[in-house]
């Protein structure tokens, strides 16, 4: 190889990697930007992750996706986004012009453990109550009865307390509507358009497709509380047990945010389910 | 002189060899034994300096030998990246994030030393074609893990900093394996960004093949720029430029709906069929024109699969089945007496 181009090469690797691990720096710089404190809810560790070919370690970063987000991520916020409701709403006949709407990418506050979590639980008490009432009108057995309750609890006790409440193109925008950040975490998505048709009637809204960073390595240091720890067992719909089982989160994670809005595990504990799981 | 070149030396040389027993044979030319022994004598010493120089393939074995070679090389050069791609999978977890950084940036660096090394002691560059791929699968596992071990956001400027990585390879050792990864790097880099400017995410590139058109289009003009040192190269870059267009072209000819436009998907199907077979003749001609064999190849193929993926519409539902494949033989027969014709048309005028 002509020496000019070895060294041509030899410099783009330098040069790029300096860049990345600049811009890393630069995201890990200052104060974070977030920081919350989850658990096992937000932070699935499965074991898959670990299997014999692949030894590195990742969290699974989960959230609600659907609950409440069609109240208020409307036509409003999609323009907000960046989609043209003029173009989307001239189409109107045809509807797979909806669904091949190619995606954008935004800013979503996350909240934990926030108006929304509290909200959502209530609608799982008011289930809870209306599967009793079927009890008492003869409708369900206290067999079922108890199964269905018991499924519904562990969701209560396992569900991600993450529930999306805005949306922005501008993150700093959005972090002046959220300015706790130990509740509210600003993270990058992307996002599509979602349509609703009755009769003449168009409703158009906002879908949260993924989360551009939805999967958090674990750093060596950090590895140690997880790897005691047995697979989780988690209930199918066929096999709920009668009486209620306690489900309880394992360990904290702390997660940052930084000036680019890019995650990064702090530290994990286990908590005293983790610590007695860990002795089983 | 480089090795294509003196590879065309050889070839012309052999074929004068050939020519000349011919002519012998039938009785139109005999050379005078001292000619003969004197052209025979240089023909020799030329064979000899192109073999030592360039190490090209001086007779027919020595060329199946080669392709041989390129084939073990490019399969080596995919296992030897899989060998260190599951390896460093297998074994990054038990390491801490600092080892992890500099065994991946220094990865790379090394074997591109490694490849610089070993260029120096060979000609026929078997062995330095699988040290520059190796290098470049080691660039590309450099970045990506990076990016998942300080969950960097996803960017297509990763397609970029791969093609120039791979197309520095290829120019710097005359390497088609490294300038394909190269224009496949550059091309998808090219799509995203062109994906962007309608202000989509860019990962989603793919859900629009138009993308991939303007693309290719950009890489086929690369050629326009000289390439004397490289004469394969312009080639290459025109046959994968629009390889894309056309494969872009097949794939919004039978699902309109992923089209930029905004007309029905039955008139976008219509367009882009009509579009394909204008434009693969218009290859095939300007493949003909140019003296460009990959082009006319291509376009004929794509030319080929427009036409009967279009029969196929029209007939398969209703047709009995032996009825429809026969009537495709004898198209493609059809369009060999044409073709044929063509040629026999240029040969008079050439003559």
């Amino acid at each position: 190889m002509k020496n000019r181009h070895l060294q041509m090469a030899l410099a783009l690797v330098v040069l790029i990697n300096i860049l990345v691990l600049a811009g890393v720096a630069y995201n890990r710089s200052n104060e974070p930007e977030a920081s919350l404190v989850l658990t096992e809810r937000e932070l699935g560790y499965y074991r898959s992750y670990r299997d014999d070919e692949n030894s590195g370690m990742s969290l699974s970063l989960d959230w609600n996706r659907y609950y409440g987000i069609d109240e208020w991520f409307d036509e409003g916020k999609l323009a907000t986004v960046g989609f043209d409701l003029e173009h989307l709403r001239q189409n109107g006949a045809d509807w797979s012009f909806y669904q091949r709407q190619l995606p954008r990418k935004a800013y979503v506050a996350l909240e934990l453990e926030g108006e929304a979590w509290s909200s959502w639980v209530n609608d799982q008490d008011a289930e809870i109550s209306r599967i009793q009432k079927l009890e008492l009108n003869e409708e369900l057995t206290a067999e079922d009865r108890m199964r269905q309750i018991s499924r519904v609890r562990e969701k209560i006790q396992s569900t991600s307390r993450l529930f999306a409440m805005d949306i922005d193109s501008d993150p700093e925008r959005l972090r002046q509507r959220y300015p706790d950040r130990t509740r509210y975490a600003v993270v990058s998505a992307e996002v599509r358009v979602g349509y609703e048709r009755n009769d003449d009637d168009l409703k158009l809204y906002g879908r949260i497709s993924q989360l551009l960073v939805d999967n958090l390595h674990v750093p060596l240091d950090g590895q140690t509380p997880l790897l005691g720890l047995p697979a989780r067992e988690y209930l199918s719909s066929y096999d709920a047990p009668t009486e209620v089982r306690e489900w309880y989160p394992r360990y904290t994670v702390t997660v940052n945010w930084g000036q680019r809005y890019e995650p990064w595990v702090e530290a994990i504990e286990l908590t005293a389910a983790g610590i007695e799981a860990t002795k089983r | 002189m480089q090795k294509d070149d003196a590879q065309k030396r050889v070839d012309q040389i052999h074929a004068f060899r050939d020519e000349l027993m011919q002519l012998e044979s039938a009785g139109v030319l005999t050379l005078h034994e001292d000619d003969a022994r004197q052209v025979r004598s240089y023909h020799d010493q030329l064979l000899g300096e192109y073999s030592d120089q360039f190490d090209v393939d001086v007779t027919g074995a020595d060329r199946q030998l080669s392709w041989g070679m390129r084939i073990v090389s490019f399969l080596g050069a995919l296992a030897i990246s899989a060998a260190i791609f599951f390896f460093f999978y297998r074994f990054w977890g038990d390491l801490s994030t600092p080892v992890q950084v500099v065994i991946l940036v220094l990865a790379p660096l090394l074997l591109l030393l490694a490849t610089g090394v070993v260029s120096t002691r060979e000609k026929t560059l078997y062995f330095t074609s699988l040290l520059a791929s190796v290098a470049f699968a080691s660039f590309v596992l450099n970045l990506s893990l990076l990016g998942v071990i300080f969950n960097i956001t996803p960017s297509q400027n990763a397609f970029l900093a791969w093609g120039a990585f791979a197309l520095l390879l290829a120019y710097g050792y005359n390497l088609r394996l490294p300038l394909v990864a190269g224009m496949a790097c550059v091309m998808g880099y090219l799509a995203a960004t062109v994906g962007t400017w309608s202000g989509c995410y860019w990962i989603s590139f793919g859900e629009r093949p138009e993308n991939f058109i303007i693309a290719g289009f950009l890489l086929a003009l690369v050629p326009i720029i000289p390439h004397r040192k490289y004469p394969k190269f312009a080639g290459q870059y025109r046959v994968f430029g629009f390889l894309a267009i056309f494969i872009a072209i097949l794939i919004l000819a039978n699902y309109g709906q992923i089209s930029y436009l905004s007309w029905s998907s039955a008139h976008i199907e219509y367009f882009y069929q009509v579009f394909g077979f204008v434009v693969s003749g218009g290859i095939i001609a300007l493949g003909i024109r140019r003296h460009w064999p990959g082009m006319v190849n291509l376009g004929a193929t794509f030319f080929v699969l427009f036409l009967y993926t279009k029969l196929y519409d029209w007939w398969w539902d209703w047709m009995p089945k032996y009825l429809f494949f026969l009537l495709l033989g004898l198209i493609a027969i059809g369009l060999l007496f044409a073709m044929r014709r063509i040629r026999s048309t240029r040969q008079e005028v050439t003559a």
